[in-house]
């Protein structure tokens, strides 16, 4: 039955189905490091299942993006988990894209006659970049916001129609609602559009061209191994494992909550998310009218034409890593480069953070949000037009009340009010109330 | 011979035409989806500036020579949403009783930046761009010096006015 289904079919669409595609032969030494490369597909695959479903419930609208993703993560059921993946797997992404450019770069396989795979490789890695700065925009959140200023803002730097493109991609002079809607149908419309038809280039490449066997084993007689499902098995193996992390992440570290976006703000320190770390750092050491615009627009353009050019610059065959030195070691200071942009990224403070109100660090503040909203509690008080006027409104709580009286006002709200309906908050730990505390007495 | 190659000539000549119509149709085809489409994209670009309007700022004897933020409620039409966020920006005084007024993004990227009083400097906390009390780039990646309003008092009040990059 099954076999004269298949028959029927394969005489109406002509050929074996994928037949060509599972059924090939691949070197016998293909092994681990080319699951890279599936690993990759496997994630673009999960960020696409698990954004259609995120998309149902989202809004694009200022007013809404940030509660529409509250309320993703808390009232949906598994909704937690879906945003988890999504926000986990694009960081995943990244990383096993690099690491699977890396490779292909290590065993030379960018080399006669596999070019045009590298540069169609690249244009994804650029695209998986996209991905990340306007899905990144999406929840709405301070940092997402500010990042999203500064990120534009580079582009605005481009001499002459600088001003011109920033206007383009932000489609109003200030990052808004325009900006947002903008974004959001790039990120869902636009980008996919352009990565399938890209996808399937590069996997028709990989298959026209077959796996590159070992380097320096080009010529030899080579032993191979099926694709399907030996090669395959192990694909699905490091899949599985990738998305094991994914799980593992979302239920060991969650997702970062955090503060509602918040233009007029003047004392939030804009951070990209870590995988435009090194950028930003890089930033730092460009200094002054002629080399900052180096810094922004021409180094990066350089070297993104420098890797989708790269088969046509280095055409000699050798793919041996002993016989490529100054390559192997252009991507050993390149791999160092970045590393240490991004650990000096992440640790570097920076230098003179006017400090909020009552002497509280930003970051004591921004816990103390996390607190406020975890604790759920604008479901009885307003802060800004926002929540539920059950309790008190608490919009200038900050400039009615000293730290003193608000902590013992949140862990024992009878103490004021016998008749108080707010339940005491006395399980909050002395850190997580501190910080709460300090969030409430900036607002004034 | 002849006969053959005038047929042949013929040939490539209804070839040669259809060519021809084969690409005009589809140029015209493309120009008539691209036009809308690609001027849809490209319409912020396209779209005149807003004029600057004269906003309040604060009355004049709450801001002196020490540099504050002032707040001002800045009206503005973004796309569909008429916009009145509330927005800061730095005021000092200068003698003589004039006033400047700086945008509070930096002039490298955009960040928020803030004055540290001990230091005598605006200071960015992105990638530490600094300038002097006169917005003029004394550490850091600024390419320009900070950007500035046009500024009038009237009745005791301070308005801000139009946009202006710094060093123009």
């Amino acid at each position: 039955m099954g076999s004269r289904v298949q028959g029927w079919l394969r005489e109406r669409l002509g050929g074996p189905l994928f037949g060509g595609f599972l059924n090939r032969t691949v070197p016998e030494e293909t092994g681990l490091p080319h699951t890279l490369g599936s690993a990759t597909l496997f994630l673009l695959v999960v960020q696409v299942v698990t954004g259609i479903v995120l998309a149902m419930d989202y809004s694009a609208a200022p007013e809404h993006a940030y509660d529409s993703v509250l309320f993703i993560t808390n009232q949906v059921v598994l909704g937690g988990v879906l945003r988890g993946l999504h926000h986990w797997g694009a960081s995943a992404l990244v990383v096993v894209v690099g690491l699977h450019m890396l490779r292909v770069f290590l065993w030379g396989s960018y080399k006669p006659p596999r070019e045009v795979t590298w540069m169609t490789g690249v244009l994804l890695v650029l695209l998986v970049m996209a991905f990340a700065f306007t899905g990144y925009l999406l929840p709405w959140t301070q940092r997402s916001y500010w990042a999203t200023v500064v990120g534009t803002r580079i582009v605005g730097t481009v001499p002459v129609i600088g001003g011109w493109l920033l206007q383009l991609v932000r489609g109003e002079a200030e990052v808004g609602p325009v900006t947002l809607a903008r974004f959001y149908a790039i990120h869902v419309l636009l980008l996919p559009a352009l990565l399938v038809p890209l996808v399937i280039l590069h996997l028709y490449l990989v298959y026209r061209h077959g796996i590159a066997p070992a380097p320096g084993a080009e010529a030899t007689v080579r032993k191979t191994k099926r694709f399907y499902p030996d090669q395959l098995a192990d694909d699905l193996a490091v899949s599985l494992l990738a998305l094991l992390v994914l799980f593992g992440l979302t239920a060991i570290r969650g997702i970062p909550t955090e503060v509602r976006a918040d233009p007029s703000s003047t004392t939030y320190v804009p951070r990209p998310e870590w995988y435009f770390l090194f950028f930003f750092q890089l930033l730092k050491y460009f200094q002054g009218p002629v080399w900052e615009p180096i810094g922004v627009v021409v180094l990066p353009l350089a070297v993104v034409l420098l890797l989708f050019f790269l088969p046509l610059l280095d055409q000699r065959p050798e793919r041996r890593p002993r016989r490529r030195p100054y390559a192997i070691a252009a991507a050993g200071v390149a791999v160092v480069a970045l590393a240490g942009l991004t650990y000096l990224g992440a640790v570097q403070q920076p230098p003179g953070t006017r400090t909020p109100p009552s002497g509280s660090s930003q970051a004591l503040v921004e816990r103390g949000h996390e607190v406020f909203v975890a604790n759920k509690c604008l479901s009885c008080h307003v802060v800004k037009g926002e929540g539920t006027d059950f309790g008190p409104e608490l919009t200038h709580v900050g400039s009615r009340y000293t730290a003193d009286r608000l902590a013992t006002l949140i862990r024992n709200p009878m103490s004021a009010n016998p008749q108080a309906s707010m339940p005491a908050f006395d399980k909050l730990s002395d850190a997580d109330l501190q910080a709460l505390v300090a969030y409430l007495l900036t607002l004034k | 011979m002849a006969e053959t190659a005038s047929a042949a000539g013929a040939a490539d000549g209804r070839r040669g035409f259809f060519v021809r119509l084969f690409w005009a149709l589809a140029g015209a085809i493309g120009a008539l989806v691209g036009v809308p489409v690609v001027g849809a994209f490209l319409s912020p670009a396209l779209r005149p500036r807003e004029k600057a309007q004269w906003v309040a700022v604060g009355p004049v004897a709450s801001f002196g020579p020490e540099p504050r933020l002032g707040h001002h409620v800045h009206p503005s039409q973004e796309g569909w949403v008429n916009v009145t966020a509330e927005m800061q920006v730095w005021v000092v005084e200068r003698p003589g009783g004039r006033f400047v007024i700086f945008d509070n993004h930096c002039t490298h990227l955009g960040c928020p930046y803030h004055w540290d009083a001990a230091a005598r400097r605006f200071i960015c906390p992105c990638h530490n761009g600094q300038f002097d009390i006169n917005g003029t780039v004394v550490g850091g990646p600024p390419p320009r010096p900070l950007d500035y309003y046009e500024t009038k008092t009237e009745g005791g009040v301070l308005y801000m006015g139009a946009f202006h990059r710094g060093g123009t």
